[in-house]
């Protein structure tokens, strides 16, 4: 009887060995990006198909091209009368304003009319956007339509001149990251990654415990060329943001579609790409912008300076020297992967 | 006279290792038998989230092309061994021709206008997803 012990213990530890629940992904098309969700979980499927209701019915509010959306009839009402808005809509805006006024608007939700001047607006036309540089003059009328942020009260929102437009582009996806962690979670998924156009989401960890693995792409690469390969900890988002996204040709110039507030030009900031790590999705997503235009020494400096919003983040900075500059916080589980492409990295510490 | 298993009432050292070998020989066999993701790759191709075909990129002995029906551009993937591109799109932007060659798992190829996603699977997944 006695040696019913050691299979006893045998037939325990091999129940243990059941298959590890194998992810399984979704992909989807929304906000004028492909999205992808991939669950660790026994059953996922309906987390999934719910997680993929919560973003698209945020494109159906966020969408600047859906007539009816709440930034349609915003945009529409502009300079005329206040416009009720749904509570994640209000909430969004809010955020947006609040990103605006710190980066001292080097990200501007109302920055629509420029963009649209450079064909790198409303991104349902992208298929037949037409590019183009806007001269000095019709640039300056168009800049006197940015800046004057959405007025809120409450749900109603207004914006104050005729003529202007909302554009969530820079914060959205980030903000439908939120949306996706909250309905995977009720379903009791503990473990995903969810890429929504370039923006990752770790939910949890992988199942056996160690952070989701993201690479970063190289900015001058192509398909398979990876600037580094990074650990993303546990309910943390990376979002990048870089020319090499989007951009054309004219003139013998490039024009890349990161339009400065400041200028109503693609930004010139010496900077290649900026990838930003943070706890709130829509925040890495804006962020990410705004850094992008104020360029690395001012990113640095705030990140060095203890105080503020990226301060709290963590930040992989391409210059067009080629110099990457990776916050502390990234160094552990970062994996060089463009040395051979000229790449030089730098560790930066507080 | 030394008394047999049987009969004594407290566990032996001898059971003691007769535990540790068979934790050890379950160990071993959970650790063999692990799932592997192995080093078979896919190409997925989804159109506008409908799966129309997956190309087995680790079976290919020679290139295949492969038209993908129902696209507004039309549009030509490639697959050899062990990587997959698209070779020719109609598509304005060219962005999903300029990505060239994929072979790691987790790559992706996107042709936006044709909302077409182009996705290597299986292998050891080095990353789980990619930024930028």
């Amino acid at each position: 009887m006695k040696h019913i012990f050691p299979l006893l213990c045998a037939v325990a530890l091999l129940s243990g060995c059941g298959p590890a629940a194998e992810p399984v992904s979704q992909s989807f098309f929304a906000m004028d990006t492909p999205m992808s969700i991939t669950a660790y979980h026994r059953d996922p499927a309906e987390a999934l198909v719910a997680a993929q209701q919560a973003v698209n019915r945020l494109d159906a509010l966020w969408s600047r091209t859906r007539p009816g959306s709440d930034v349609t009839r915003l945009n529409a009402a502009a300079g005329a009368e206040p416009v009720e808005v749904d509570p994640d809509t209000a909430a969004l805006l809010e955020k947006a304003n609040a990103a605006a006024l710190e980066s001292e608007m080097a990200f501007d939700p109302v920055l629509a009319p420029v963009m649209d001047a450079w064909g790198f607006g409303a991104t349902e036309s992208e298929t037949t956007a037409v590019h183009r540089v806007p001269d000095q003059a019709e640039l300056e009328k168009l800049l006197s339509l940015t800046r004057d942020l959405p007025v809120l009260d409450g749900d109603t929102v207004s914006l104050p001149i005729a003529g202007q437009a909302v554009d969530l582009g820079a914060i959205a996806k980030g903000a439908a990251a939120a949306d996706v962690v909250e309905v995977l979670t009720a379903h009791g998924v503990d473990s995903a990654v969810i890429a929504l156009g370039g923006n990752i989401t770790a939910l949890g960890t992988r199942p056996d415990g160690s952070p989701f693995r993201v690479y970063v792409r190289d900015p001058q690469g192509g398909g398979e060329d990876y600037l580094c390969m990074m650990s993303l900890p546990a309910g943390r988002t990376c979002s990048t943001s870089g020319g090499y996204e989007r951009y054309f040709e004219a003139n013998g110039q490039t024009y890349h579609h990161i339009v400065d507030p400041e200028t109503g030009y693609p930004a010139q900031s010496g900077l290649r790409s900026v990838t930003v790590v943070a706890e709130d999705p829509a925040l890495a997503d804006a962020w990410s912008t705004a850094l992008y235009v104020l360029g690395a020494e001012e990113a640095l400096t705030r990140w060095e300076s203890g105080e503020g919003t990226v301060a709290g983040m963590d930040l992989i900075l391409v210059t067009e020297e080629d110099h990457v500059y990776v916050t502390q916080g990234l160094e552990e589980g970062l994996e060089p992967l463009g040395e051979e492409a000229g790449y030089t990295y730098e560790i930066v510490r507080r | 006279m030394r008394s047999s298993a049987a009969d004594r009432t407290r566990p032996t050292p001898l059971d003691g290792l007769v535990v540790l070998a068979v934790l050890a020989a379950a160990a071993a066999i959970f650790y063999f038998f692990r799932p592997v993701s192995g080093n078979f790759l896919t190409a997925r191709i989804v159109l506008d989230n409908e799966l129309v075909a997956e190309l087995p990129l680790s079976d290919l002995t020679e290139p295949v092309t492969l038209e993908v029906p129902g696209v507004r551009y039309p549009i030509t993937v490639e697959g050899e061994n062990g990587r997959v591109r698209v070779l020719h799109s109609d598509c304005p932007s060219q962005d999903c021709v300029h990505t060239g060659w994929v072979s790691r798992s987790g790559g992706q190829i996107v042709c936006l206008p044709n909302r077409l996603v182009i996705t290597v699977t299986g292998g050891a997944a080095e990353a789980d997803a990619v930024t930028g």
